[in-house]
């Protein structure tokens, strides 16, 4: 068991009760808050994960994760509900690193908790991933599925690195675009939909029902994390 | 649909004419006019008849359509040329001038039912648009509800779940009580709905029977409880407090929502309080929490749909219309008192005795 801190920020006193619950029986260290405010006061606590609700009575939850990264770089796992992808993509572009969307599950919330301690503790990605088949060598920049090599083209090579180096993790489309292809590019997601499309086909043995790049929709892509 | 059939009355008013109506009504009128301007037609020049009657084409066109005020262009140049053209009591042969007029009062008549119409068309798109908002309003307010108690009840529900875990036997209770408690609220929510739209429909029937106050408070209060874990109750029930008659649930209904409304509002570890006070001849009782306050400018409204004092928009703020529609429903009155000053305090009347028809409102509720 971890023992992790983590501060759940939300407005309804009964999730705060369901997560407390649940979260500490799993071992980790909890506190609440139900305002911004309380949240931003809080932070001396250091915790390892904030849990943010968007919807506060004060501060927009936005505001919040601003707030908090003039600070620190706790990892911020969003909690928000469908309808919401707007404010969802502003809070990962703010500088939230996750989001996990009402109703949820307690594997989902832990497997995100997860991630993002792992990212938080600085491991950096191996120089061979390897999920299920799939074998990325970054230090000889050789992409192998089931030990036949496949041909990436350098922007492909630039986008699958990227993915799996936050694996786990959602990736905006305005995060790719700014790493592979630059600031000026920020809004032509479709270079993303046609690479997205040709990577799957290359790695994917259902390019239709993808388990290594997972759409999030109106968001981004998650690269499945390797067990 | 022809101007003259809509009656051209403004959304707003209900008074509809059907069209023959419409046409008897501009008969009617322009013959009660012409009585009267007959009596003093030595003091009459035609300037002054024509302008009169222009003012009926008028109003007729911005009132009554296109189709009334057309005939009421042509029974004036009739009536003109008639009664007020010397020699009276003949039609003259028909002048340029008469030609003139008519075309004046026709064109009057046609501008003013057509921009008549147009002001009506935008008031009705305008009604469309505002329903339309509404629905929206409502739709993301009812899914912000629903979706808290169904994620609690999800997250409890796979923890439960979870074999990697061994659930301490106070906190697998503490779970189960957590999914129980919030599958009632999710039926509550649903009631609440059901509710809301028997009170839009006018449909709400309270089945009034003589109750101690005391009881409801106490049915609520335990009903309440669960969410209010956080919070004190404290019920104060004066003991000469006499038999309401209510209907049992609707009431219930009533003080769970104010009581819903304060757990939510005021800091955890305050104390919520319950207040009933015989007053004339209503019972009075008041719900009051430490929370910040209702703003004096929000007082009025806040019994509306979706008005809600917070902006997190928490609670979609139908607990409370849903509390007015169903006090109403017993004859009494819902108010905020003190409004501005911190510290929220909803106070409601019930008349003790049963003066009107159940679901008549009762306005002379007293306070």
């Amino acid at each position: 068991m971890s023992g992790a801190r983590i501060l759940a920020v939300d407005d309804e006193p009964q999730i705060r009760r369901a997560l407390r619950r649940t979260l500490e029986g799993h071992g980790y260290e909890v506190r609440t808050a139900g305002t911004g405010d309380e949240a931003l006061r809080a932070l001396p606590w250091r915790p390892d994960v904030i849990l943010l609700d968007l919807m506060l009575p004060d501060l927009d939850g936005l505001a919040v994760a601003r707030r908090v990264r003039e600070q620190s770089t706790v990892p911020i796992i969003v909690i928000s509900v469908r309808g919401e992808e707007d404010r969802k993509v502003q809070a990962l572009d703010v500088g939230c690193d996750d989001y996990i969307t009402k109703p949820f599950g307690m594997d989902e919330l832990l497997a995100r908790i997860r991630v993002a301690l792992r990212h938080a503790a600085g491991q950096t990605v191996a120089p061979v991933v390897q999920a299920n088949d799939l074998r990325i060598d970054f230090e000889r920049r050789l992409v192998t599925r089931g030990g036949d090599e496949i041909h990436l083209t350098p922007t492909e090579y630039d986008v699958l690195k990227y993915l799996v180096q936050h694996a786990g993790k959602v990736v905006t489309h305005r995060m790719l675009l700014q790493q592979v292809w630059g600031a000026e590019h920020l809004d032509e997601t479709q270079y993303l939909h046609v690479f997205m499309s040709q990577l799957r086909r290359k790695l994917e043995p259902h390019p239709a029902r993808p388990q290594y790049i997972l759409t999030e929709p109106g968001v981004g892509y998650r690269f499945r994390s390797p067990v | 649909m022809d101007e003259s059939q809509s009656g051209n009355v403004g959304p707003e008013r209900v008074v509809r004419c059907t069209a023959v109506t419409a046409y008897l009504l501009v008969a009617l009128i322009m013959a009660a006019i012409t009585g009267g301007l007959i009596i003093v037609r030595p003091h009459l020049s035609l300037a002054t008849v024509a302008l009169i009657y222009l003012l009926v084409v008028f109003l007729a066109a911005g009132r009554l359509g296109r189709g009334p005020s057309i005939l009421a262009s042509l029974l004036a140049v009739l009536a003109a040329n008639y009664f007020f053209t010397i020699p009276y009591n003949t039609f003259v042969v028909a002048s340029p001038q008469d030609v003139l007029a008519l075309l004046v009062f026709l064109f009057v008549a046609e501008t003013t039912s057509r921009m008549a119409a147009r002001q009506q068309k935008a008031a009705e798109a305008e009604i469309l648009r505002k329903t339309d908002e509404l629905k929206s309003i409502l739709l993301s307010a009812v899914s912000h509800d629903l979706r808290t108690p169904l994620s609690s009840i999800r997250m409890a529900a796979t923890a439960l779940l979870q074999q990697d875990v061994r659930w301490q036997d106070d906190v697998r209770r503490d779970l189960l009580q957590m999914i129980d408690s919030e599958a009632a609220r999710l039926s509550r929510l649903v009631g609440n709905l059901l509710d809301l739209s028997r009170i839009e429909a006018g449909a709400l029937r309270p089945l009034r029977e003589p109750h101690e106050v005391q009881e409801v408070v106490a049915r609520a209060v335990d009903a309440a409880g669960d969410r209010l874990q956080a919070h004190r109750v404290s019920v104060d029930v004066d003991p000469n407090t006499p038999l309401v008659p209510l209907d049992m649930t609707m009431m219930e209904n009533v003080l769970i929502n104010l009581l819903d409304n304060a757990g939510r509002n005021a800091p955890e570890g305050s104390q919520i309080r319950m207040v009933v006070r015989p007053d004339g001849a209503n019972v009075v009782v008041r719900v009051e929490n430490d929370g910040p306050g209702i703003p004096p400018e929000l007082a009025g409204q806040i019994f509306n749909r979706f008005a809600t004092a917070n902006q997190g928009r928490q609670g979609t703020g139908l607990g409370l219309a849903i509390c007015k529609g169903l006090i109403e429903a017993h004859g009494g009155r819902i108010w905020v008192e003190r409004p501005g000053e911190p510290g929220a305090r909803f106070a409601f009347s019930l008349p003790v005795e049963m003066r009107t028809a159940a679901g008549a409102p009762l306005r002379s509720a007293a306070r």
